[in-house]
């Protein structure tokens, strides 16, 4: 079965990219979010497999949206997506609960790596 | 993963985050405070990461630097003022100019030239040892922000405790708003989603065949003489035009997206004349069609300079005369019936009558006296082509070209636009526009043999007249209806509407009305009302002056929609004495 993902970013252009190259790997994008709070949202409705997470957004930013979907969800598997210069937050966001990591400009293979493997953890689990 | 596919989201997503830098510069100037600098922070660095996926380092570099300016206003080492506020304007524009570079012609010399531009921008305004020179503009907002007499360090102190409770107070209020918030989770739809324009156009059009191909199966229909097909054609014609209004709707766009790019105008605008000026924006969320709302950015430009230049008094005139120094310009939009009003209103000294009856040679003026203008009056001065009060013309306006441009684009649109002045209290410029242009309601008809259509929103009447019935009057063709007398459009004529109907003792006329007058065409067969999709004209008859477009019969044929106003375009020449047309019959 195709694994089921939730592609969060504020800008649609980062959220078509992502939804392309997981498209292209194989993957169903089954809803994007454009904050954090509209990401909670739609986690609790969609119960996605993965959910790629952008960092700074408007309303609600990643990290929060990380430990407001893991606290209702510990199971769940997110991957960060972050530019350059915010390793700080990305460290926030793995204490917060997030499995992994990206950094943008993404290179396709890489996302297709990470993806495969915070999902192959759940198979094992 | 192709990238150039990217480009055109890249574009629109990259124009958005222009107009977000610009405005939140401008909010962040007028002293809006953390929450402004989070949100330019946040689009800086979108565009950040959507330039580095397409490639674009220099874009890269340029919005690297400008958070880094972001961040060291966040810690509180940087404040958004005046000079800061052109500087970083300033880099929004070459930016924008980076990015369309890139787009067209990817990185270049320019592009590289425009970084080190914005690069040693940023140097001079905002690194280096801050040594600030205190300006008048700074004292003031010093003195506004806080009460006299107390050190800043104790104020803030106090705000920061005003700030915990508030804190505290929001922090229960918010707990409970989540607790709410939970409970609904499993309730929440997904209320919106987002649509390329292209699409919609293309549904337009997949509407505008299906309208066309159920007009043919009514005239199939009709052969047929079965009441059950009819009323089902009824039916389905309703509801075409049910799916036709929705996405007439869905394809409007809101005025404030490029009404927000005018406040950048007014600010700049403002401050070259040495005038204080805002802009305020009322109704940004009424829809338009795409291109009425792209082809009004230059009229409003116009107009909104002229406010600047003609209306808004400098500061000293405007105290003098008891107003608020701070002039204000709104720009609003609404809704009437089928027809969306756009004003831009001014508060500033009004139109100078004296000056225009000195300017207007037609005017009669009696010694030491200003004549009275009607609004109607004025509106047709102020927008003849050449009209100026201005007497020399500066650099934003006073060449008479605006207002009559104004106008021209309006009615080009099938809009209309009225004047309106009171001396001292300020000028208000109010454009009327259709909803939008791919539909018209029309009125088809028949000469030598050809199908026509005319708008309907032009149409005084139809009638039929005795063809010995027509009078000539100073050389021209007229007729009487109860509208009183009305000329034949001559040019009509060539279309050669009589050698038809040779045997019959009338003619049918359909009477039009503008702001130019009325007059009648002469046709041979009336077909009836009708919504048609507007078609441009392809190639070599583009740009026709008279027609305005074609739209596509149930018959498979072509009729030409005709601009009335066009066709009325001759009546001013002429001078009727209604006296002696009533005398002569």
């Amino acid at each position: 079965m195709k694994a089921r993902v939730l592609v969060v970013d504020d800008a649609i252009f980062m959220r078509k990219m992502i939804s392309d190259i997981l498209k292209a790997s194989g993957m169903e994008v089954v809803g994007e979010a454009e904050n954090g709070s509209d990401a909670v949202e739609k986690y609790n409705e969609l119960k996605p497999d993965m959910v790629t997470m952008d960092i700074i957004m408007p309303e609600m930013n990643g990290i929060e949206a990380v430990k407001k979907i893991t606290s209702r969800d510990p199971k769940a598997k997110i991957v960060m997506c972050s530019a350059l210069g915010q390793q700080a937050l990305v460290q926030d966001a793995l204490a917060a609960g997030a499995e992994d990591f990206l950094i943008k400009p993404f290179n396709p293979s890489r996302v297709v790596e990470v993806i495969a493997k915070v999902l192959n953890q759940t198979v094992s689990m | 993963m192709e990238i150039s596919e990217y480009k055109d989201l890249y574009a629109s997503e990259a124009a958005d985050i222009l107009q977000a830098l610009e405005s939140g510069t401008m909010e962040l100037e007028a002293g809006s405070g953390a929450p402004a600098i989070d949100e330019l922070f946040r689009h800086a660095h979108n565009l950040k990461g959507m330039s580095g996926a397409m490639g674009y380092d220099s874009i890269v570099e340029a919005s690297h630097s400008i958070e880094n300016v972001l961040d060291r206003c966040r810690t509180g080492k940087l404040t958004i003022l005046g000079k800061e506020a052109d500087a970083l304007l300033k880099v929004v524009d070459f930016l924008r100019e980076m990015i369309s570079g890139v787009i067209e012609d990817g990185e270049s010399e320019k592009t590289r030239r425009l970084l080190g531009e914005i690069i040693s921008i940023i140097k001079i305004n905002f690194e280096g040892p801050i040594v600030k020179e205190v300006t008048g503009e700074d004292v003031k907002r010093l003195d506004n922000s806080q009460p006299k007499g107390i050190e800043p360090r104790v104020v803030d102190e106090v705000g920061r405790i005003d700030e915990k409770a508030e804190g505290l107070k929001e922090k229960d209020e918010k707990q409970r708003a989540e607790k709410a918030k939970v409970e609904n989770n499993y309730y929440t739809k997904i209320s919106s989603t987002r649509v390329e324009i292209e699409r919609l156009d293309n549904l337009m059009d997949l509407v505008g065949e299906l309208i066309i191909s159920r007009i043919r199966l009514g005239n199939l229909a009709e052969k047929l003489v079965s009441k059950p097909v009819t009323e089902e054609l009824i039916v389905s014609g309703r509801l075409i035009s049910g799916i036709q209004k929705e996405i007439v709707e869905a394809r409007l766009v809101p005025a404030g997206n490029i009404f927000q790019r005018f406040k950048r105008l007014v600010r700049d605008v403002s401050k070259e004349l040495n005038k204080e000026a805002q802009l305020k924006i009322i109704g940004a969320d009424i829809g338009l069609d795409r291109t009425i709302l792209e082809a009004m950015i230059d009229p409003l430009v116009h107009l909104i300079r002229n406010a600047l230049d003609h209306g808004i008094e400098s500061p000293a005139e405007r105290k003098a005369a008891g107003k608020d120094e701070f002039g204000t310009i709104s720009l609003c939009c609404r809704r009437e019936r089928n027809f969306v009003i756009i004003e831009v209103n001014d508060d500033g000294k009004g139109v100078d009558f004296a000056e225009i009856a000195k300017r207007n040679a037609n005017t009669e003026t009696k010694e030491g006296t200003v004549p009275e203008l009607s609004n109607e009056e004025l509106s047709y001065l102020l927008t003849s082509p050449g009209f100026s009060t201005k007497k020399t013309a500066g650099k934003y306006s006073g060449r008479g070209v605006g207002m009559n441009v104004a106008k021209k684009v309006v009615e080009s649109l099938g809009g209309a636009l009225s004047i309106e002045s009171r001396v001292g209290k300020g000028t208000s410029v109010r454009m009327r526009l259709p909803i939008t242009l791919s539909i018209i309601k029309a009125l088809l008809f028949q000469v030598a043999g050809e199908v026509h259509a005319l708008p309907i929103e032009y149409i005084k009447e139809t009638t039929r007249i005795e063809k010995n019935s027509f009078k000539t009057i100073g050389g021209a063709k007229v007729f009487l209806t109860r509208q009183g007398t009305v000329p034949v459009v001559e040019s009509w004529e060539l279309l050669d509407p009589d050698n038809e109907s040779l045997d019959s003792r009338y003619v049918k006329i359909i009477v039009l009305e503008t702001e130019r007058g009325m007059g009648g065409v002469i046709v041979n067969k009336i077909i009836g009302q009708q919504d048609v999709v507007i078609k441009g004209l392809p190639g070599i008859i583009k740009g026709m002056e008279g027609i305005s477009g074609a739209t596509v019969l149930g018959s498979g044929k072509v009729a030409f929609i005709w601009d009335p106003r066009y066709l009325l375009r001759e009546r001013q020449d002429y001078e009727f004495d209604q006296q002696t047309v009533i005398s002569e019959n």
